[in-house]
């Protein structure tokens, strides 16, 4: 599969593009994968890895990242996540990428907004707590309202994890993700093996019905507590950032076309 | 367990007993079925096939060779679900058939999807039995292996899959093309395509002269090609083209697979609801070769109208599959949703139960899949008519961009004209929350997911507008809910997004082009024969002579004959300087009646009369005359006739004007709108005001008897302008 990563900062919006580059490929129901107010980094390495997430079920033999160069050890990450994957390419021989994990993530589905837009596939919203290691404590709270098509390839715990990486980046140490009810660990046997080649370690945490964290999905409307608003950092997705101008760059209006805005 | 196809026709008997027999060493724990497909050989000989129970011989005539035929009749005929498919020419070597049989329950058990296998080319000195004959022994044979394009030595499938795309295309005749369309539509739709490793399951292919060298098979893979290159549609009608389907495959058979379209019904209780959906209905029928079933969902009907219902979609006897269901709730988005669920075809096709769908709405709409494989859905353009009245509107559609859905005004898309893949409406979902504009939500979702729903470039629906009409009774609902539905995605964007949707919608808010722009006697046809109120026009200037003449009968004569048949009037048809006067019968019910009227009136004016829209006449007839823009730039005046609501009065004023002279070239005969309705007046050219003014104004006195009063650019009585003024 060929990938072709497009991020508008216009728009705010982060766009992957799938195209069939081998027979082995097979096409899911929508080509491109679309992040709503999520201004993610297109050029690291955690762009390759949660796209191999989300279409590992997809890709076939070969899996090529325009526009970037992978470093050894995604590369082989990518191989264990998509067995089938005898090509990964465009590959640096001499990089190494491994995370500096920094950050633990605690990524849950939001709570549910005011208005909320209905349908399994587009309502997902999410907010973590980044956890700071040394102090156990939550060092760096976000929260943000991402809606993505994302869920039309793949299932909400590997939407979760792809959103982890990419809003963590290569800082990310341990990604916590909720597991559903009856849903067996062993189905993400090959992610949680191919983030530990980068020294990220996934843990797949059972939560039983009903008890998940309540994350604010919107810009809090009475002021939060000072120690903690200190900490507050706004996330691309948080809807009450500044208005700027609507730029007209070439990039930013050929993006919005191939998005069929 | 599973069926193994052989399909062939003209081909030596040797063959297929080698090739079945090398076959026929896997167990009958795994294959249970051996078939070997006849297409219409033109010796009827049968082949004489060894003592396997398993193995059964079954004959199709068939004018034309076509392998995707032979192969599609052969998977409606095996008694698995789980399908090989291989070559009359192909052997299996024995050593591979525990690697076969492994793979074969791999595809059994659902992990994968279409495996296949490459073969390799033995040498044209080795026959056929000497080669089956040292592979029993073990040996390993020579070969050449074939490189991968070649997709239908040996391959395996299930049999939900292969009705899922639509099997192999029939349209593809004699060989060659077939297998690499269907692996390569397999993988389009989500499905996993794989090679069996070579050095794991290995086929030979046995060497025979080539069959592609004359010019006729040369033809016919020529225009396979064309059809693989030109069609990018994924999911294809199961059609048989080239035999008898009826006679060997059964149509009970041909059933149980999936329809290509469901038409999609919901529909609730109201006044004429039984004489309306037939005509929905019956409105689909030819489309597609009938490949469609209709699904309806009753939602809120009592018992009696339930009843009623069913027993008028019974009476419906053409439909090959027609299914009633009743929704346990009166709500639509609840009953589409149920629909939605009850599908069988590859494509849900919208329809309201009062519409009639145009004879291109379904070849249309799968039009767009054929341009491009890669697309969820379709719209088209809609025509609204009122029932009563007969008025109609076009609407065309607007492309469906999420800036466009979300910030674009007039109509843009129509539920009722849209297609949609099955697979796309059950992972969206209609709003149940919202009973009127779950439509709109549920395009502007589709958009905001990247879900590509082109327009068809025609119109494709008639929506009939009636007194109980949902988008009548509902419009406030409808309007709300559509608010609803825009508001809530907002509020999940950001303020950059929204501010560029804004701009976007701006740039591209524009109405997509129809090809289809049917005349009003093409629409007329396709209405119900009780529709509308209608007048019937006639040019009068192609009613007989206007004098006295040897032969035919003169404009009077002709004009009494068809006040005999009906009562009419002489008018204009619209408003205007000197616009044609036609005679226009009185508005009469129904296109029934007004068709033996106009055949009536053609026999005695020897014209075709013109069928307008009584009501339709009445709003274009409505609009009040530009002066303004009959005065133009100068500063003028003219003088006008008094008011005439008789147009007969105003033209028998503008005869008493001598024809020919200066005078008579400079009146005019206006029609126009005043707020007493419709009036004619006679009224000069604009001219500059002065002195002339008033001695044009006794020449037309003593000419007509009638004072003429100046009038401004406005239209209203004014004074002409001093001679002073205009020097200066």
């Amino acid at each position: 599969m060929r990938f072709v990563v497009t991020v508008d900062a216009d728009t705010r919006c982060t766009a992957i593009d799938i195209a069939g580059n081998c027979f082995t490929d097979t096409l899911p129901l929508v080509q491109r994968v679309i992040f709503y107010n999520a201004e993610f980094n297109d050029a690291g390495p955690e762009m390759a890895l949660a796209a191999a997430v989300l279409t590992r079920r997809y890709c076939g033999e070969l899996f090529e990242m325009v526009g970037l160069k992978l470093p050894i050890d995604v590369a082989e990450a990518i191989r264990t996540l998509i067995p089938r994957a005898t090509g990964v390419f465009p590959v640096d021989g001499t990089d190494c990428a491994l995370s500096t994990g920094e950050q633990s993530i605690v990524f849950i589905e939001a709570s549910q907004p005011r208005l909320p837009v209905p349908g399994p596939v587009l309502q997902i919203e999410w907010s973590g707590d980044f956890v700071d290691p040394a102090t156990r404590r939550c060092g760096d709270f976000r929260y943000g309202r991402y809606l993505t098509n994302a869920a039309l390839l793949a299932d909400h715990v590997e939407v979760s994890i792809a959103i982890g990486l990419l809003e963590a980046g290569m800082k990310c140490g341990r990604p916590h993700v909720p597991l559903p009810r009856g849903v067996p660990s062993a189905r993400y046997a090959e992610i949680v093996a191919a983030l530990r080649l980068v020294a990220i370690d996934l843990h797949l945490v059972a939560t039983p019905d009903g008890q998940q964290k309540e994350m604010p999905s919107e810009a809090p409307t009475e002021p939060a507590p000072a120690s903690r608003a200190r900490k507050l950092r706004r996330t691309p997705g948080t809807p009450s950032a500044p208005a700027v101008p609507v730029g007209t760059t070439a990039a930013g209006a050929a993006f919005r076309r191939a998005l069929s805005l | 367990m599973l069926s193994l196809i052989i399909p062939f026709r003209d081909w030596p008997a040797e063959r297929i007993i080698a090739c079945a027999e090398s076959f026929s060493r896997l167990g009958s724990d795994v294959l249970s079925e051996i078939l070997v497909v006849d297409f219409g050989s033109l010796s009827r000989a049968p082949v004489a096939l060894p003592g396997d129970r398993r193995m059964r011989l079954v004959r199709l005539e068939a004018s034309t060779w076509s392998l995707s035929e032979a192969i599609n009749a052969g998977v409606l005929l095996a008694r698995n679900d789980l399908i090989a498919k291989t070559d009359a020419d192909i052997l299996i070597d024995p050593a591979a058939l525990p690697a076969f049989a492994m793979e074969a329950r791999r595809i059994g058990l659902g992990d994968g999807g279409l495996l296949l296998t490459q073969a390799i080319d033995l040498p044209p000195r080795l026959a056929p039995a000497a080669a089956r004959d040292l592979l029993a022994a073990g040996a390993a044979l020579d070969g050449v292996l074939r490189p991968k394009w070649g997709q239908g030595g040996l391959t395996l499938f299930r049999r939900a899959d292969w009705a899922a795309i639509g099997g192999f295309d029939t349209r593809f005749t004699g060989w060659g093309g077939e297998d690499n369309d269907f692996a390569e539509r397999f993988r389009q739709s989500g499905r996993r395509v794989e090679w069996i490793p070579r050095d794991q399951v290995r086929i030979y292919h046995l060497a025979h002269p080539p069959t592609h060298a004359s010019a006729h098979v040369a033809g016919q893979r020529s225009r396979n090609r064309a059809i693989a290159r030109s069609d990018r549609s994924v999911l294809r009608q199961l059609a048989f083209r080239h035999s008898n389907a009826e006679s060997l495959v059964a149509p009970h058979l041909l059933k149980r697979q999936h329809p290509h379209v469901t038409i999609a019904i919901a529909t609730a209780s109201r006044p004429g609801r039984d004489r309306m959906i037939g005509e929905a209905i019956q409105s689909f029928r030819g489309q597609i070769d009938n490949d469609f079933e209709v699904v309806v969902v009753d939602n809120g009907s009592d018992d009696q109208a339930h009843l009623s219902l069913r027993a008028t979609l019974q009476a419906i006897a053409w439909l090959p599959s027609l299914r009633l269901e009743r929704a346990a709730q009166a709500s639509i988005p609840a009953a589409r949703n149920q629909i939605t669920g009850l599908a069988r075809g590859r494509y849900i096709c919208v329809a309201d139960d009062d519409d009639i769908a145009l004879p291109n709405r379904l070849a249309d709409h799968l039009g767009c899949f054929e341009a491009d494989g890669a697309v969820h859905g379709s719209h088209g353009g809609w025509i609204d008519f009122d029932e009563d009245t007969g008025q109609i509107e076009r609407n065309a559609g607007r492309e469906r961009r999420l800036a466009v859905l979300l910030k674009g005004r007039g109509k843009i898309t129509a539920h009722p004209a849209s297609l949609y893949r099955t697979d796309v409406l059950r992972a969206l979902g209609y709003d149940e929350s919202l009973d009127l504009g779950s439509d709109l939500d549920l395009a502007i979702r589709s958009a905001a997911m990247g879900l590509r729903v082109p327009h068809t470039g025609s119109y494709v629906v008639l929506r009939r507008f009636h007194a109980a009409n949902v988008t009548i009774t509902g419009q406030g609902n409808q309007t709300l809910n559509g608010r609803r539905a825009r508001n809530r995605l907002e509020a999940a964007f950001n303020p950059q997004l929204r501010a560029c949707l804004l701009e976007l919608a701006e740039a591209s808010d524009s109405e997509q082009p129809c090809r289809n722009h049917l005349s009003l006697e093409q629409l007329t046809d396709m209405m119900p024969d009780y529709a509308g109120e209608w007048r019937l026009a006639l040019p009068i200037d192609q009613l007989g002579s206007s004098v006295e003449a040897e032969s035919g009968p003169s404009r009077l004569q002709v004009l009494e004959s068809l006040l005999a048949l009906t009562d009419g009037d002489m008018l204009t048809l619209e408003g205007g300087v000197n616009q044609p006067v036609v005679f226009c019968s009185q508005p009469v019910k129904g296109l029934r009646a007004a068709r033996r009227l106009a055949e009536a009136m053609s026999a005695v004016a020897g014209h075709r009369p013109e069928l307008l829209a009584a009501a339709q006449w009445q709003a274009d007839r409505a609009r009040p005359f530009d002066w303004r823009g009959y005065f133009g730039d100068q500063p003028s005046c003219a003088l006008r006739s008094p008011r005439f609501e008789d147009l007969a009065e105003a033209l028998g004023l503008l005869t008493g004007v001598a024809p020919g002279s200066l005078l008579h070239k400079l009146t005019a005969l206006v029609s126009d709108h005043d707020d007493a309705g419709p009036c004619y007046y006679v009224t000069t050219a604009p001219i500059l005001a002065g002195n002339e003014v008033e001695l044009l104004r006794l020449a037309l006195l003593a000419k007509t008897g009638l004072s003429f009063s100046p009038i401004g650019p406005d239209g209203r009585p004014g004074n002409p302008l001093p001679v002073g003024d205009r020097h200066h």
